[in-house]
């Protein structure tokens, strides 16, 4: 059992922000915070992931510049993308990062936002593989479309190929009650990759959905080639998810674990998670995260986070369905087949929310989100020492001053980094315990 | 009642709003030209709604809304509508978004960089659900928080008895 953080202070050593605490006497070292977005860029929605090297990969989205404020003078119809996608790479613990290269080769080919976030998933093999969404004009309809892009740099991110797009057309048309009018939506997707050079994109998809419901299919397209070819898309789930509340997955030998917000039958939308115990090819039904019941008719746009150890299957997600609302967090320690009672991480902000999940194989758990506690929103890290049994007290992360949110964190080789949003930039640092229990289990 | 009918409805309904510019059917706005204007609108009972160009429920409410708007004008109350789309996309999605299927429809949207920061005028705490409304009394008292999609009876059963 860990103690409860009781005092945090912070001081600047050998270029690290310390923050010593506590729990179990373990002191909490965050490097300083480097800015991954070029100043004055609109950049949000950043994701991160670790090589098996030890490289930091970071993806975020560079926005359209803010309008004028004479609004309406404006054109028809248009439902081009204007977003971009860029990627940065560092070699040295977080500390400083390569030049910035743009994902997409199509001119404003991107359309993302903080809660649906393009999202990359670096192979065992150093490859990088993204998946984002784009939004294009049918060339016959003319109306709009959201479709499923996947790239790949197998270049060590110095070039990514030309973007494919993995759904099938879809034949029905919810122009008029979707999605800022789009015909169809393939969106709000992830992906996960594996050690037999298995990429996993998944989607959630409308092509199934009626005018009268909001409940949306799962799709999912595969490559056994590491992304060279997939095969046809196909559908995991036909009506079960809610529609604007993004995927998230992680893979464990044959195992592909997929976290979802589940539609179920009495209404309530909760965070769930499913297993394919064939590399993906079928998914049993899912396990239900949490003992709330949320019920709401609306856009919830959480996400629920997850992250595979071993036997461990750790989540994180927001619900309102159970007091408090907030972040929770609960782990399975039989491999996601049954799941322990949930942890409230933030009982006592005015509101917490976009939880990330990443641990290490010694059992160190880290859950970072953003919660408002009297000012703006701020990032805050909870730590497990135990495999997700108990937490830390929340730790605000030393952002520079004003918001600070959406932030994804990963954790490998003893470390963690975290990305997020400050602002309208996208900012890393570095995570690491350096405390006498941690670093017996590392020895 | 026809959806073409509804939309001359908001029309009416909002065309004589001293909050909007003459000539400003979408009108961008920040936090705190949002709390002028709500702070304007003081004596009124006043429903903020924040919704979205991808919210389906919260294209679902605008039509009752809208009506429900127009039947309760005199007696003392607004509709501030307020969209959360990314401002970077207002020209390229929203303005066509709404000329294609609300080409009367008037709404305020967001010029902050973050939907929170919008909402938190009325609301620090919260919890990035759409649609929500909130309903504001006559001294700009919050009254009721309403989220998820809702029929325009469900608005009318909240609204109603802040009018008496």
């Amino acid at each position: 059992m860990i103690s409860v953080i009781r005092k945090v202070t912070a001081a600047a050593v050998g270029g690290c922000v310390v923050l010593t605490s506590a729990f179990a006497g373990e002191t909490v070292l965050f490097g300083v915070p480097v800015q991954i977005s070029a100043p004055g860029q609109r950049s949000l929605a950043p994701d991160i992931d670790l090589g098996a090297d030890g490289t930091v990969h970071v993806l975020w989205v560079s926005k359209a510049p803010l309008p004028e404020r004479d609004a309406d003078h404006a054109g028809g119809m248009n439902h081009d993308a204007t977003d971009e996608l860029f990627y940065r790479r560092s070699i040295d613990g977080g500390q400083r990062f390569g030049e910035p290269v743009r994902v997409n080769r199509r001119e404003g080919d991107v359309w993302g936002f903080s809660v649906s976030k393009p999202e990359l998933s670096v192979a065992p093999d150093g490859s990088i593989h993204v998946m984002y969404t784009s939004n294009v004009t049918h060339p016959n309809t003319g109306k709009g479309l959201l479709v499923a892009r996947y790239t790949r740099s197998v270049d060590d991110g110095q070039t990514f190929e030309p973007a494919r797009t993995l759904n099938s057309p879809a034949k029905n048309d919810l122009s008029a009650i979707m999605h800022g009018g789009f015909a169809a939506a393939h969106a709000f997707g992830t992906l996960t990759t594996d050690a037999n050079g298995g990429v996993h994109v998944y989607w959630i998809d409308t092509r199934f959905m009626a005018e009268q419901d909001t409940v949306s299919a799962l799709f999912v397209a595969t490559s056994r080639d590491n992304g060279k070819t997939f095969a046809p898309d196909s559908a995991v789930y036909k009506s079960k998810v809610c529609p604007c509340c993004q995927l998230d997955a992680d893979t464990r030998d044959n195992q592909v674990f997929l976290s979802s917000r589940w539609v179920f039958p009495e209404g309530s939308r909760d965070s769930a998670v499913a297993i394919s115990n064939d590399s993906g090819r079928t998914f049993a039904d899912p396990a239900r995260l949490g003992e709330g019941r949320w019920m709401i008719e609306g856009c919830p746009l959480k996400r629920t986070s997850i992250d595979v150890v071993s036997e461990y299957v750790y989540t994180a997600w927001f619900t309102a369905g159970q007091e408090p609302a907030g972040v929770y967090f609960a782990r399975s320690t039989d491999g996601g087949e049954t799941y322990q009672e949930s942890i409230a991480l933030h009982a006592d902000a005015l509101v917490s929310d976009a939880p990330s999940v990443a641990a290490l194989d010694d059992g160190t758990v880290f859950v970072a989100w953003h919660a408002k506690t009297g000012g703006p929103r701020r990032v805050f890290i909870s730590i497990s020492a135990d495999y997700g049994g108990s937490f830390s007290a929340p730790i605000e992360v030393p952002a520079p001053e004003g918001t600070a949110a959406y932030p994804e964190i990963v954790a490998g080789a003893g470390n963690a980094y975290l990305a997020w949003q400050q602002d309208e930039s996208v900012f890393v640092i570095s995570v690491e315990l350096a405390g006498a229990v941690i670093a017996a289990k590392r020895r | 009642m026809k959806l073409s009918h509804r939309l001359a409805v908001a029309w009416l309904c909002l065309a004589g709003s001293a909050a909007f510019a003459a000539d400003g059917r979408i009108q961008p706005i920040d936090a705190r030209e949002l709390g002028e204007i709500l702070g304007a609108e003081k004596g009124q009972v006043v429903l903020v709604n924040f919704w979205a160009t991808w919210c389906a429920p919260c294209l679902k409410e605008i039509p009752e809304l809208t009506e429900l708007a127009h039947d309760l004008a005199d007696r003392g109350f607004t509709l501030v509508p307020v969209s959360l789309d990314d401002p970077g996309d207002l020209q390229t999605m929203v303005i066509p978004f709404l000329n294609r299927w609300f080409p009367e429809f008037r709404t305020y949207t967001r010029l902050e960089p973050h939907m929170d920061s919008m909402v938190s005028v009325v609301d620090s705490a919260w919890n990035e659900i759409l649609p929500t409304s909130y309903l504001l009394d006559r001294d700009g008292n919050l009254v009721a928080t309403i989220q998820g999609g809702k029929s325009g009876a469900d608005f009318a059963a909240v609204i109603l008895p802040t009018l008496d």
